[in-house]
């Protein structure tokens, strides 16, 4: 309608100038471009990528952990009948289901993989030594993942295979067998061992292994990627 | 050879780039900002230095790099999203269940049939079926209603809940009104709104009348 006269200059996007105004109250492209623009050492390989990926077995778990978090019921009366309907009658349930299931196998196979490309290559060693460390203590809060998980469907194999882990805790000398009603909840495997489980494996889990993970990536940053030997 | 070397001088180091005059704190040397592209450059596609010879607005290694990520992580945010939403929106999009079900004799009553009210009068009424709830079982469930009379064997079966936000509705028999004593919404025997904040009349149940029985159906939005 209203001809406008040429400008002399294009004006700049609207997404641009959305950003020019965030970043001249927050000035976040400096520290953006700087975080962004890191050169990587020669020789980075596939074998590199695996530490990447298992994180991105976390994304996908956590993503689908948010959506069975919405059907299932950790309860002994209702844990299997909400599994079953979750499969059976809600749209790609089965799918998301096993979605996170075989992300959960990837991950542990990855991490490990992971560990494996660092120690081959080491990569751990000074000034290295405290990203092993908290990658070390990753792997047992994902192996931790593993277990808690596990009992979530309360299917014979979940209720014999903790019943064996935390047989296996209680055979700690001294603690083990107080550790062991205090992860069951009891002298028994049920309901609170479930829920206990359950607490651990949505919140107490995640909000650790998070925190690992910045620390773990912030440490790489600071660092730098490993040269390969 | 195994140092953190993040200001290792790599062999095409550039001379400090436009951007550099107007930081406070110098780039890395060997750190060369790919974003945010200076002003007044031609777009992204070029690189941070006007001199850096990458071939003007042609694509770059690094955006294409970036866009590859880009699509790339699309794609999975759309995987993602593709597998997680289904399962999610569908338990909204399910029909409400409904079917026939008795609710009660004209005239006397009979075992097992709760009597209606008679001519002209209103009353409160209760029927039960079986809903599916998710992962349980199918279990009775008993809903309010409010029946009434309308002569020539006419019902007309109220919801019992008000329609501004669903709080349950008490008959005033002596003036013949329903009253909401959440907000004071206040509706007439017809179900009509007399006052306060109900946007519309009383939800109906169909109703079907059979060898001197009423059923209800679905609840039907006034």
């Amino acid at each position: 309608m209203a001809t406008t006269p040429p400008a002399a200059r294009p004006r700049p996007r609207r997404a641009a100038r959305l950003g020019d105004a965030i970043d001249e109250r927050l000035d976040v492209r400096r520290p953006l471009a700087r975080f962004l623009s890191k050169p990587v050492p020669e020789g980075i390989t596939f074998y590199h990528c695996f530490g990447g990926l298992a994180f991105f077995t976390f994304v996908v778990l956590g993503v689908t952990g948010v959506v069975l978090a919405a059907f299932y019921v950790p309860s002994p009366d209702h844990a299997r009948a909400s599994l079953a309907w979750l499969g059976s009658s809600v749209p790609l349930g089965g799918v998301l289901r096993n979605l996170h299931r075989w992300s959960a196998y990837a991950m542990v196979v990855l991490v490990v993989a992971h560990m494996v490309r660092v120690f081959v290559q080491g990569a751990y060693r000074k000034p290295r030594e405290l990203n092993w460390v908290v990658g070390v203590l990753m792997l047992v809060i994902v192996l931790a993942f593993g277990f808690t998980g596990y009992l979530l469907p309360w299917d014979q194999k979940a209720y014999w295979a903790t019943s064996v882990g935390i047989n296996m805790a209680g055979s700690v000398p001294v603690v083990g067998p107080f550790l062991a009603d205090l992860l069951r909840g009891g002298p028994t495997v049920g309901a609170l061992t479930l829920l206990r489980f359950y607490a651990a494996h949505v919140f107490v889990l995640p909000a650790l292994l998070a925190v690992g993970l910045v620390l773990h990536f912030a440490m790489v940053r600071r660092q730098g990627v490993s040269e390969p030997l | 050879m195994n140092s953190g070397n993040e200001t290792r001088d790599t062999p095409d180091a550039r001379p400090p780039n436009s951007l550099a005059p107007a930081r406070r704190s110098a780039p890395q040397p060997g750190i060369t900002p790919v974003w945010p592209p200076a002003a007044g450059e031609a777009g992204a596609a070029a690189g941070p230095d006007g001199a850096g010879g990458e071939g003007g607005r042609g694509v770059t290694r690094g955006r294409f790099l970036k866009l590859s990520f880009a699509a790339a992580a699309g794609a999975v945010a759309a995987a993602l999203g593709a597998l997680t939403l289904p399962p999610l929106i569908a338990p909204a999009l399910r029909s409400r269940s409904s079917g026939w079900v008795a609710l009660g004799r004209a005239g006397a009553p009979t075992p097992g049939r709760a009597a209606l009210p008679p001519k002209g009068a209103v009353a409160r009424a209760t029927f039960t079926r079986d809903v599916a709830d998710a992962y349980l079982p199918r279990a009775p469930r008993t809903t309010t209603v409010f029946v009434a009379d309308l002569g020539d064997g006419r019902y007309e079966v109220f919801d019992a809940r008000c329609t501004h936000l669903g709080c349950p509705l008490v008959w005033d028999q002596a003036a013949r009104e329903f009253h909401c004593h959440c907000h004071g919404a206040v509706f007439d025997e017809l179900g009509e709104v007399v006052s306060g904040p109900a946007p519309r009349a009383l939800d109906r149940y169909a109703t079907s009348m059979k060898a001197g029985v009423l059923y209800v159906g679905g609840l039907e939005e006034a």
